[in-house]
This record gives structure tokens, sequence and C-alpha cells, in this order.
């Protein structure tokens, strides 16, 4: 059973069409890149996987699970279990500090505090020493490993990363993919990167091209897919 | 991590603004609860300083001064009245109790009142110390008296001319304390009592001494009355029977040179002219409480507004819509609860400082100890009041667009 599956989505944003997606799926514990320019639907994409911007048409299954037939509770659950995102800007809870900011999403996700959990996340992506310290202390490149301690802090299936190396030079660009991936393979999850950057083609096999103005999507499948 | 820690990581992030809105509302509610305090210790004393008494009977003048002179013993009284006519007050059918008060003189600004040993019971007071008295010139004195003049069984002191400190001294006149009464948290604490003979006595010496001489007009209620036309400056009237009341007043009023005035009718006007006052300070302290919660407001809309994206992040984690209202309102709710804990602290604090460092407060006894059954509700209403605060941006928080926002930045 793919992780995830999806059928006939479209959507339209004021009346422009951003998506049309005939049939996607990726099987769990691939990668995918969402390979497409700003306005390709990227993000709308991301966002209706997770539960939070309904598609205008077709079927979304996580895991098995039909997400746009559950409550609003209910995607804020399978969201929270399943998922872990990266967000485009970061963001960090700013009244937090680093482990707490952990902490409050395996809170959010439901899960038991862990206070190991949220060391060894954190130690994995070097900031072991840095539990304590508020997010306005942190460089940008030291905010980014947060960020990406948060989303695996879960044990999330899926990691969603919204446009993770956008603003990043060449050398932390690789340095954040191959975060990524090897936290992706540490916990077992399907990572999926959204982004306009070329520079990540060489590193995802499968790719899902989102081309501007809504033009039907082409999926592309890397070595080993079973598909 | 729960919603209160998570709640508290903010309300320390914003650290000034809490505090400000917190000390709002601490001042609001403490305000509230130093009226409520004095104004129920006030009224309990009065009304305690009243009981049993359903008629006073004086001179002619205002019917307030007499209540307030003769059962208060807080202003001048309006004149006096005829012996003959108060005991004749006191054989009357309609009548259960009388029990007259004669006035003039003072003691260190302790008034000394001319009465008999019925007034102490009365006043339900007992003795401390020694006995009531009983011969002319013997002097039972309350509480305050005692220990602010450091008097003791067997002491003996001169009067004062008039009701306040500093009248001309009754020299060759002491009285001798015999007595010493229990503290009542009553006005017969600041009393000297004696019999009525006593004043008579005085003042009939004092007459003698100074023929002739200009005195205080206050300071002689009792001084114009000459044997055998003794006088007596108020009767305090216990009815026999509820019918007393719809006749008696009326009758004095009507066909005597005296007047009736019944504590409850002036104080309920006192009460109502006073009332404007408090009436006043209490619009203030509910005017500041509003603010509050209006501060309350503002700063969680404002909060909600500029960490938009920190709940959107929240719900993009696995948030509920209601987790994040709940966080809302918990911050109003633990900023609401602080504040009114505050404003109680405060105001049970200042009160019990004025009832210990003000003499005024310290006379009437009044305490911030005291817990009126009234304040649960304050509790409730500054509950209420940070909740409605906090429910606008909670429901714009619950309806908002967690895409949108998240794809804004």
């Amino acid at each position: 059973m793919p992780l995830i599956d999806v059928t006939g989505l479209r959507h339209a944003i004021a009346g422009r069409p951003v998506l049309d997606i005939p049939h996607w799926s990726v099987e769990s514990g691939r990668h995918c890149l969402l390979l497409g320019p700003s306005g390709s639907g990227k993000t709308t994409l991301i966002h209706a996987l997770a539960g939070l911007k309904r598609p205008d048409q077709g079927r979304i299954l996580l895991d098995g699970q039909a997400v746009w037939d559950l409550a609003a509770a209910g995607r804020d659950a399978l969201r929270g279990r399943l998922i872990g995102i990266v967000f485009q800007t970061l963001h960090l809870v700013p009244a937090l500090d680093v482990a707490q900011n952990l902490h409050l999403a395996r809170w959010l996700a439901g899960l038991p505090r862990d206070t190991r959990a949220v060391a060894g996340a954190l130690d994995r992506v070097g900031l072991g020493n840095r539990l304590g310290a508020r997010p306005e202390q942190l460089s940008q490149g030291e905010k980014q490993r947060v960020a990406i301690a948060r989303a695996v802090v879960t044990a999330p299936k899926l990691i969603l990363a919204d446009e993770p190396t956008s603003a990043l030079d060449d050398e932390n660009c690789a340095r954040v993919l191959d975060l990524l991936l090897e936290q992706a393979e540490v916990c077992g999850a399907t990572l999926l990167v959204a982004t306009h950057d070329g520079r990540t083609r060489d590193r995802i096999a499968d790719r899902l091209e989102l081309p501007k103005l809504g033009a039907p999507a082409r999926t592309t499948l890397g070595e080993g897919h079973a598909a | 991590m729960n919603i209160p820690s998570l709640a508290w990581a903010y309300l320390r992030r914003s650290a000034l603004t809490t505090c400000l809105n917190v000390a709002l509302l601490a001042l609001g509610t403490g305000t509230i609860v130093v009226l409520i305090l004095v104004g129920t210790q006030l009224q309990d004393r009065l009304a305690k300083d009243a009981a049993g008494v359903d008629l006073v009977v004086g001179a002619k003048g205002s019917p307030l001064q007499l209540i307030l002179s003769a059962l208060y013993q807080i202003d001048i009284p309006t004149g006096n009245i005829p012996l003959a006519q108060a005991q004749a007050l006191a054989a009357d059918p309609l009548v259960a109790q009388a029990i007259p008060l004669a006035l003039g003189d003072s003691f260190r600004g302790f008034r000394i009142v001319g009465t008999d040993p019925a007034f102490v019971a009365l006043r339900q007071a007992s003795v401390a110390a020694g006995r009531l008295w009983q011969a002319p010139m013997e002097a039972t004195v309350g509480w305050q008296v005692a220990q602010r003049a450091g008097l003791k069984v067997g002491d003996r002191f001169n009067g004062n001319h008039g009701l306040s400190a500093g009248g001309a001294e009754h020299e060759g006149m002491p009285y001798t304390v015999v007595g010493i009464l229990a503290p009542t948290g009553g006005v017969i604490d600041r009393l000297v009592l004696t019999p009525i003979d006593s004043v008579w006595a005085v003042h009939d010496a004092h007459h003698h001494h100074h023929d002739g001489d200009d005195h205080d007009e206050h300071a002689h209620e009792t001084e114009a009355a000459q044997p055998p036309d003794r006088e007596v400056t108020s009767v305090l009237l216990r009815y026999r029977s509820p019918i007393a009341a719809a006749r008696l007043p009326r009758r004095i009023n009507a066909e005597s040179g005296m007047q009736a005035a019944a504590p409850a009718v002036e104080m309920t006007r006192l009460l109502s002219l006073v009332g404007v006052g408090t009436d006043t300070v209490r619009g203030f302290g509910l005017l500041l409480v509003a603010s509050s919660a209006l501060s309350i407001f503002v700063a969680l809309y404002n909060a909600t507004q500029a960490r938009r994206y920190d709940l959107a992040v929240m719900r993009a984690l696995g948030a509920t819509r209601t987790r994040i209202a709940c966080l809302l309102l918990t911050e109003a709710l633990a900023m609401g609860a602080t504040g009114t804990a505050l404003g109680l602290a405060l105001g049970h604090g200042a009160v019990e400082m004025a009832g210990r460092l003000v003499p005024q407060a310290r006379d009437m006894g009044i305490t911030g100890l005291q817990f009126p059954a009234t304040e649960p509700y304050l509790l409730i209403l500054a509950a209420a009041l940070s909740v409605l605060a906090a429910l606008v941006p909670a429901i714009h928080a619950y309806r908002a667009d967690v895409s949108a926002v998240l794809s804004r930045g």
C-alpha cells in the first residue's frame, strides 16, 4: 500500500488552475521531489496532503486513510501522528527554547513527553549542546537544523519539506538535503521535498513535476521503484 | 508540555504587557474589595450600634443629627429635653424600655455619658475588670478609653467641658474608675459611662465656678438644667409592640416639644447619601476592571495577530482548533486570576493596614481579615471578563485559515 496515493486532484485559486494531478503515489520509505516553479501549486499540494487545504476535487489517501473524509479534528490527529513538516520559513516558536520547541511538536502529536527522544533528535542534527537556546540566539543554519529535528522528533511516516533550500548557498543546500535524507532514513520516513531549486534534482530520483498554470503533473520514478 | 506551560511561556515572553494588564486588574479589583470590606463593616457597625433601639427621642432639630449623636456618638446633640418628659416616656404603655442619656463633657476626646446600667446590657457589653457604676462620680470606661488613656480600676480623672478634646477641665470633681468594659467593637468601647447624677453634679459645680463666663454652646447641653428642672440629652426607646412604631413617633413629634427619630429610617437615609459617594468609587473600580478586561482583549488580539504564524505552525504540527482557542483562553484566565488574586490581596492588605494605622479606622474595628460573601462574585466577574476578552481572539484563532497564513509566511 503506498503511503501517498493521490487521484484526480485538481485545485484552482481565484479561478486560476494551479493543480492537476491525475494520479500520483509514493511508496512508503521512498523519497520524492515536488518540482515546479513558483506558483505551480507545490505548497498547495503539501497543504492538501497535510489536511490543511481542501482541494477542489480529487482524493488523497495517506497511509490508506482518505484525508479529506476525516473531520477537522481527525485531520489534525492524522497530521500530528503521520507527518513532520519543515516550513519554508522554518518558524520556531519564539516563546520556547530549542528543546521546548521539540517537546511542543511531540505534545501536539499526542506523544508522551520524552526528554531522551528530544535530546537524541537534537544530537543527530548536531545541536545537542543548544537545548536551552532561544530561537533568536540561533544562526539561520542552526534554526534550519532545529526545524528538521522538530519534524523528525515525532517519528513521522512522512516528512514534508517546503522549499528547504531555496535561500541557501550550494554548500548549505547540499548539507540540508543530506541532513533531511539522513534523518528520514533514521526514522524510516518518506521524504517529500517541494522545491523549485534545480540543485536538488540529482539528489532524489523520484519526482513529481508540477508545470505552471495547472497543466497536468508529470511523474518521474527513479531506480528501485516497485511500480 | 501542556496548555498552561505554553500559556506561561507566551505570557513570560511579553512580560511587560502581562504585568501591566495584571496590575490594572489588580487595582480595579483592589478598589472594589476595599469598598466592599469597608462598606460591609461600616454597615455592620451601624446596625450593631443601633440594635435594640427602635426610637430615639431628643430635642427638636435634625433627626439624623439626633441619631448620630445619641446612637453613634459622632455628632453634637440637638439640645436637651426635660427629665420629666423623658420619665413620662418611660412610663408610656407603648414603651418597653427607655434609657436616658446625658451628654456634655468628655475625657481626652472620649465622651462622658450619663446613663443607666441598662445601657451596658443594651450594647451587649460586659465588665472586664471591676464593676458597673453605682454612685455619682463613679465611672465605668469602655475598652478603648482604658487602653488609650491608660486607665485602670481605682484611677481618678477630671472631665473636660464639651464633647471634643480641649475643653476646660472640671477641676475638683474627679471621676473614679470603678470598672472597665470588655471590648465589643462598638461605640461603647469609646465611652465613659457614669450615672446621670454625675453629669448634673459636675455642671452644677461648673455653673457656680463660672457664673457669668462665656461658654461653648455645644458644651452646655445639660448645663442649663437647674434643680428641680433637670434635663437629659436624649432617650433611647424600645417598643413594647409593633403598633408603637405607628403611633409613638407621630404622637411625640406632633404633641410634644421633643423630636422622635427612628434609627432604621435615618440610617437608610444616611446610607443613601453616603451611597452616592461609594457608588461613584465602586463605579470607578468597575471601570478599572473593565479597562483591564479591554486591555487584556487588546493584548490578546494583538498577540493573535503577531502570533498568527506561530498558531498556524502549531496547527500544522497537529494542534486542534480547540487547543489553540484553549491556549488563548488560558492566557486570559491566567492574567485574570493573577490580577484578581493580587487585587484581593491588595484590597485586604490595604484595609488591614488602615485598620491598624489609621486611628479612625482602628476605632471602628475595621479589619482586612474579613471575607464578605460577595467576594466570590468578584472572582467570577473577573474570570468572566477575562474569558470575554479572550473570546474574540480565540474565535479568530479558531477560524484562521492555516494554509493561507503559512503560505503568506
